[in-house]
């Protein structure tokens, strides 16, 4: 069964990069433009694996890992940030609220690829 | 879908947040403490850089990453959205817009420029020491036509020539809107332009006010030679050394 990732990013040409790249690799993406968004879609339609930006209005990507830690569904359910941000105080931060992992953009496709297999298993 | 596609996808964003930092910022020199303003003109900073990176726009993400760690300190209140600041990230704007639109035209002499006058800004809203400046106030004006202006009989020259009057002009035509020969709408005014005017003897006689007497002049001239059918929205002025106006004509709804 496919698996569905969500992209939650306020750049529609990330978005649209991280789902070329996925969808290439077999996976079903959902897209959302920023934390709030991405929550109503991540309750409409269970999705396996989140990939969001760290910078985003209306609720960024640390409210966004928050507020599904809270919910029984996506307490388990793997969550990455993709941002251009590499502070060491924010990924403490972003651990601390649940995130599983951390890509830093550029990133390259592959290596998107490789680690949304690894953590998914698939 | 093609990577190209993506890296279209990226132009046209940028254009769109680059619009929107304009308008922040014009806002910001309004209300320099607005905390959501400024949060919406570093996210719009963090986002060229970041995306324009992972689309190989190097030469934009190395600029902007420069604008985006200034506008962090704003963001983190380590200094002031000063006046000079905000009219030097309207500069930096500009030169975002010609590397992504005109990379070749692009000079990174021009980049480092204000990089280094940015630098020189920070350096005085965090205490630092900074000359202090003196001479003429320089005049940001942006300007482009509503929609159907050509069929209207809009003449833009009059417009150019009048505001050459007020001080010493330089007008640059951005011509990225124009499109290819066989899309090209006679009605439409394709062209947009913008203008440093240094404040000359007219246009300080007759704004014995500075900024605000200075923008009501510029606002009179530019608002004269829009057609009856069209208005202007009020322009933003923004106090300091080198203060911006930046408008858009629209037409007036029926």
């Amino acid at each position: 069964m496919t698996k569905i990732i969500l992209s939650v990013d306020d750049s529609a040409s990330v978005r649209q990069m991280v789902q070329l790249t996925l969808q290439g690799a077999g996976y079903q993406v959902v897209q959302a433009n920023d934390g709030a968004e991405g929550l109503a879609k991540a309750q409409a339609t269970p999705v396996d694996m989140v990939v969001t930006d760290l910078n985003m209005p209306v609720m960024n990507g640390l409210g966004l890992i928050r507020e599904l830690r809270k919910l029984p569904a996506y307490r388990g359910v793997p969550i990455l940030f993709l941002t251009t941000e590499s502070d060491a105080e924010m990924k403490k931060q972003a651990k601390e609220a649940g995130a599983t992992g951390w890509i830093t953009k550029p990133f390259q496709q592959e290596q998107l690829v490789s680690v949304v297999k690894k953590v998914l298993g698939a | 879908m093609t990577p190209v596609d993506a890296t279209e996808t990226f132009r046209q964003e940028a254009q769109e947040l680059l619009e929107q930092l304009e308008h922040t910022l014009l806002e910001i020199g309004h209300r320099p403490g607005d905390a959501d303003l400024i949060d919406t003109a570093f996210r719009a900073l963090h986002t060229i850089k970041g995306s324009g990176a992972m689309f190989g726009f190097d030469r934009v993400a190395a600029f902007t990453h420069h604008v985006e760690t200034t506008f962090d300190l704003v963001r983190k209140g380590k200094i002031a959205a000063t006046a000079e600041l905000i009219a030097l990230t309207l500069a930096a704007k500009d030169q975002m817009r010609q590397l992504i639109e005109a990379p070749d035209a692009a000079s990174d002499a021009d980049g480092q420029a204000i990089l280094a006058r940015l630098q020189a800004a920070v350096d005085g809203a965090s205490g630092a020491a900074a000359p202090a400046e003196s001479g003429p106030t320089t005049w940001r004006v942006n300007f482009r036509l509503p929609s159907g202006a050509m069929a209207t009989g809009s003449n833009p020259l009059l417009l150019i020539e009048e505001l050459r009057g007020l001080g010493d002009a330089t007008v640059t035509a951005q011509t990225a809107m124009v499109p290819a020969l066989e899309d090209l709408d006679p009605t439409e005014c394709h062209v947009a332009w913008s203008s440093r005017v240094a404040e000359g003897h007219w246009l300080a006689r007759h704004a014995r006010s500075r900024q605000a007497g200075a923008m009501r002049t510029l606002h009179r001239v530019c608002s004269r030679r829009v057609t009856r059918s069209q208005h202007i929205r009020p322009p933003v002025c923004l106090a300091g050394k080198e203060a911006a106006l930046s408008f858009r004509a629209k037409g007036r709804p029926s």
